[in-house]
């Protein structure tokens, strides 16, 4: 086996033992087909492991937080890896309402919960409220010995739910972004004329899953696929013997940049040829925080030299950006010693990972669409500025968001001041007796209700509970706070409930919640 | 809303000039009573050579251009147009209805922030046989019929359309783009080429036809006869100064809460200050939280409304009738009491305001082929229908909320890198594109000569440029663009390395 890195090494022992427990599980039925064949038998081919998910979801209705738009409908594949347990892409199970697997032959449509999805990585582990629904189905095991240049088969379903494969070749490695997602994660590039046409579809190495599939361009007859060791570590601790949990995907809160200019590397004070690349800024929580700082040329991660451009060589993969190190190699909890050139000082600091946690931002992205608390009180309706509310302006959001707003999310969005600070907004005002004369105030920043500065959602909710009602609100450029009478304040929001037909005023999440692993 | 200016393009002129039979404008009816055969020789038709300057290349100017409009005799041997007949004006002629002969004229004042001009002319016989017109001393009301005279596009000869004042409100002036004024609509055809000509009601002028809209039918402009008095006004002391800012905004008191928190008494009326512009006339005197309850005696409505000349207006048009350094009073509740202020509408030039530019040359700085030049409505003009990226959205940012936010506080005026001209030297700058300028070697820069001085005084070896919201630095070695230097600005043209305006 070429050298993995030691991270991955405890998986490969488990991995072994997966291996042996579905060998075993073949052994029970007649005919076993060997390793090589694909999917010559019927009631024992790897693609016995495919099925058909389907999804009803509903989003909240970015506008009117406290109703949900339309629900809509998703299909698309799942794969058995494990005893009741299916894998399929984040994308797929994003604000569902209902999950339904579909058995193969006979139909039937089974429901499933989620155990763990990751949009980072645009995985959900699903497993079935009937336990026995899966029984005698194959799981799909997991390869081990992926490399570039393999020939692989992609399998999905058609329409009738029968299995369509095509060919494929391993191209290459690379640290990209498949398309629609806003992560970057190690994806295998295969040259492929199969038109995939669906995100999740497995990726097959003989019998064994090697990559699902994240995106595909037909011009290019192109797909990219997650590979095996990634499936891998997210199916920690759900497969038997797995001794440590998926602890997500590891972050160092670096923003960085190639250092080619030759005039700002004699500034930074690194020799011209050497490599290294540009620290620009670091994000306020992270592992880099305190120890790097914008200037310092990055040299080595982990060991490993990294040149102008800000690639490193990978023993299996060959040329790949320092960054695969992170998400690909290193665990989140890691420490890793990085080089780094400080004012012509060639250090060696250590670094400790995170996860990349969207509620440090002052903007938080998210990306899942998860609700987002709200609160609204005489007509205002008040709530924090995130990504995802952006986007629901369309494509025109950087002409039809208020400047203000969209120059925050451009250029501050990763950079609180302290943590927790988030960006307080009025999303609107409904029109009401009590509002009159602010009815115009959409997209006005909030800093400060009855007299006391607020950063985010938290501060209002404690406000709200501690004085009974919020009447006076401080707008960023505005030096007089509107105010609502708070006598009428009350019997204006129960009337506002009842006819703009608002089912509850206010959506608080719990206790600080972490990212679902 | 698009407004457009209806100054006749050189391609439509020549169109028009070729092929197209000469025809008689004059229409077969004529408005019941007013004999328009006098008061045509009043009206001169306008002839412009106009030339651009290219904001995004500074030191370029876009073709000479060929247009015409309109324009009329006014007393004192002056002739009143729009401001956009003539801005930028190259070489101007006027000619009189019915004599061919061309007069060269000059432009004696311009307003554009009101988008109104006056010319003289050299040679005095021009004007010989000419009345000047006489304005009407009140506005018109809605369904009054008025008359167009000018010279539009579709024939040579002075044209005469009819029409009914259907609106009377605020427009923006597309000319400057950001004032809001008193205009008249009506709908008689108004075209291009009609810019700068009278608007008769009966014998007397009152107006002057400006703009239109393209998309619309039978929605012609005017500017009435108030702004022409301000600007006449103004303009005798022989500078033009335009029209004053208070430089408040401000938050009505419909809402009946926000007025007792204020402690307004019952009975009294007003609008609160929300924000004093640092560089208006009322910088000093008003503060956040007073209420304006009269100006000039005009009590202020809850809705921010005064009752002017039978009408209820938005007390901001009282501004329009004052003149800069005229005194205005105030009286305001404050601190629990109403206190009178008066003081003069004096205010100094405000750098932040974006207006359109015209008759001056832009200053720009260049150093190793990136061209550096203050933020202006021109420039934001360039990019402004399609901005994307976070330094083209900053800019946008800036130029809405400037002195909201004061953004102003460390800067007397955006310094933005317009242009990379490519070259080895600046040939990896392409990501501060937009970016405005906030350190030069280390020092803090207020403006362009700012900055010009700051790269002068170097001893490093490198200059290190500094950005807003950026946290990388542009480097650009100085002995390399130095030397550099006369190779980039004479490959791409550019006449001298800065333009730093008139010395003062």
């Amino acid at each position: 086996m070429s050298s993995i890195s030691r991270a991955l090494q405890p998986y490969l022992a488990t991995a072994a033992l997966t291996a042996l427990a579905t060998q075993l599980l073949l052994a029970a039925t007649p005919d076993s087909p060997p390793a090589e064949k694909a999917d010559q038998s019927a009631s024992l081919s790897p693609h016995e492991s495919l099925l058909q998910v389907s999804v009803t979801f509903q989003e909240v209705d970015p506008f009117q937080p406290w109703q949900k738009k339309r629900p809509g409908r998703r299909a698309g594949l799942g794969v058995i890896v494990g005893e009741n347990l299916v894998l399929t892409t984040e994308t797929m199970v994003r604000n569902h309402t209902l999950i339904e697997i579909r058995r193969p032959r006979s139909g039937e449509k089974i429901p499933a919960r989620i155990v763990r999805a990751d949009p980072k990585l645009n995985l959900a582990l699903l497993t079935l409220i009937d336990p026995r629904a899966l029984a005698g189905l194959p799981a799909a095991t997991i390869a081990t010995g992926v490399k570039l240049g393999q020939a692989i088969t992609i399998s999905k379903l058609d329409e009738t739910a029968q299995v369509q494969t095509g060919p494929g070749m391993i191209d290459r490695m690379l640290l990209d972004s498949p398309p629609g997602i806003p992560f970057s994660m190690p994806l295998l590039r295969i040259t492929t004329p199969m038109l995939v046409g669906m995100s999740g579809a497995p990726l097959f190495l003989g019998d064994q899953l090697a990559g699902l599939v994240m995106g595909d361009d037909r011009k290019k007859r192109e797909a990219v696929a997650l590979p095996a060791f990634m499936l891998r570590y997210f199916l920690s601790g759900s497969l038997p013997g797995d001794a440590s949990p998926y602890a997500g995907i590891a972050s160092a809160g670096i923003m960085w940049q190639p250092l080619i200019d030759p005039a700002k590397r004699t500034h930074l004070g690194a020799a011209p040829t050497n490599g290294g690349v540009q620290i620009l800024s670091t994000l306020p929580g992270s592992g880099a925080a305190d120890i790097l700082q914008s200037g310092d040329v990055l040299h080595a991660w982990g060991g490993h030299p990294i040149d102008n451009l800000g690639f490193y060589v990978d023993d299996e993969f060959g040329r790949l950006p320092f960054p695969f190190l992170i998400k690909a190699r290193q665990r989140p909890g890691q420490t890793v010693p990085v080089e780094i050139l400080r004012a012509g000082e060639r250090l060696t600091v250590e670094l400790q990972l995170q996860t990349l946690q969207d509620e440090l931002a002052l903007i938080p992205e998210n990306v899942e669409g998860a609700p987002e608390e709200y609160l609204v009180q005489g007509g205002f309706i008040l709530r924090e500025l995130t990504g995802d509310f952006i986007r629901a302006h369309r494509n025109n959001w950087q002409t039809s968001v208020d400047s203000r707003l969209v120059n925050l999310y451009l250029t501050r969005r990763q950079s609180p001041e302290h943590a927790g600070d988030r960006v307080v907004i009025l999303a609107g005002v409904l029109p009401d007796e009590i509002n009159i004369g602010y009815q115009h105030l959409r997209y006005a920043v909030v800093e400060a209700i009855n007299g006391k500065p607020i950063r985010n959602m938290h501060d209002i909710f404690e406000l709200l509970d501690s004085e009974g009602q919020l009447y006076q609100f401080k707008l960023k450029g505005m030096g007089v706070s509107p105010i609502l009478d708070p006598e009428k304040l009350s019997e204006a929001n129960l009337r506002m409930q009842q006819s703009y037909a608002i089912p509850s005023l206010q959506y608080r999440k719990g206790p600080a919640h972490s990212d679902e692993l | 809303m698009t407004a457009t200016l209806f100054r006749s393009s050189s391609a439509r002129v020549a169109l028009l000039l070729i092929g197209t039979a000469v025809m008689s404008c004059l229409p077969t009816r004529v408005a019941a009573r007013t004999d328009y055969s006098s008061l045509r020789h009043s009206v001169v038709k306008i002839y412009a050579t106009t030339q651009r300057p290219d904001y995004s290349l500074p030191w370029r100017t876009h073709p000479p251009q060929r247009s015409s409009g309109s324009g009329f005799v006014i007393k004192g041997k002056r002739i009143l147009t729009n401001a956009h007949v003539i801005s930028d004006a190259r070489y101007l002629e006027v000619k009189r209805d019915g004599n061919p002969r061309r007069f060269r004229a000059t432009v004696a004042f311009a307003g554009h922030d009101c988008d109104l001009a006056i010319l003289t002319v050299e040679d005095e016989r021009f004007f010989q046989h000419i009345r000047p017109v006489e304005f009407a001393s009140k506005l018109p009301s809605l369904s009054q019929t008025v008359t167009v005279l000018g010279y539009p596009m579709g024939g040579q000869r002075i044209s005469l359309t009819e029409g009914v004042v259907s609106r009377i409100d605020h427009s923006t002036y597309s000319h400057s783009g950001i004032d809001t004024h008193l205009a008249l609509q009506v709908d008689a055809a108004i075209n291009p080429g009609n810019s700068g000509g009278p608007v008769f009601f009966r014998d007397k002028v009152v107006g002057v036809a400006f703009q239109g809209i393209t998309r619309a039918d039978n929605i012609g402009y005017v500017i009435p006869v108030p702004i022409i008095q301000h600007f006449l006004d103004d303009v005798a002391d022989g500078h033009y100064h335009g029209y004053p800012e208070l430089g408040v905004l401000s938050l009505d008191l419909r809402n009946k809460a926000l007025a007792r928190e204020l402690g307004l008494p019952q009975g009294e009326t007003g609008v609160v200050v929300t924000h004093v512009d640092p560089f208006g006339a009322a910088r000093d005197q008003l503060t956040d939280g007073d209420v304006l309850l009269d100006i000039d005696g005009h009590n202020i409505l809850e809705d921010g409304t005064v009752l002017l000349d039978g009408e209820h207006v938005h007390f901001t048009e009282l501004m329009e009738r004052k003149q800069c350094g005229e005194s205005i009073a105030i009286r305001i509740w404050r601190g629990g009491a109403s206190v009178g202020l008066t003081f003069p509408l004096n205010a100094p030039p405000d750098p932040f305001v974006y207006r359109n530019l015209y008759d001056q040359r832009p200053r720009y700085l260049v150093v190793g082929g990136l061209v550096f030049a203050p933020l202006s409505r021109e420039y934001l003009k360039t990019f402004i229908r399609n901005a994307s990226g976070a330094n083209q959205q900053q800019l946008l940012y800036i130029s809405q909320y400037v002195k909201m936010d004061a953004l102003y506080e460390d800067h007397d005026e955006f310094i933005v890198l317009v242009k990379q001209l490519p070259h080895p030297v600046n040939t990896y700058s392409g990501a501060f594109l937009n970016g405005i300028v906030t350190t030069v070697n280390g020092r803090a820069v207020r403006d362009l000569a700012a900055m010009q001085a700051a790269l002068a005084r170097t001893a490093d070896t490198m200059h290190v440029i500094g950005f807003s919201g950026m946290d990388d630095e542009l480097v650009l070695p100085v002995a390399v663009a130095q030397a550099a230097e006369a190779e980039i600005l004479q490959q791409y043209g550019v006449p001298a390395a800065a333009y730093m305006g008139e010395t003062k």
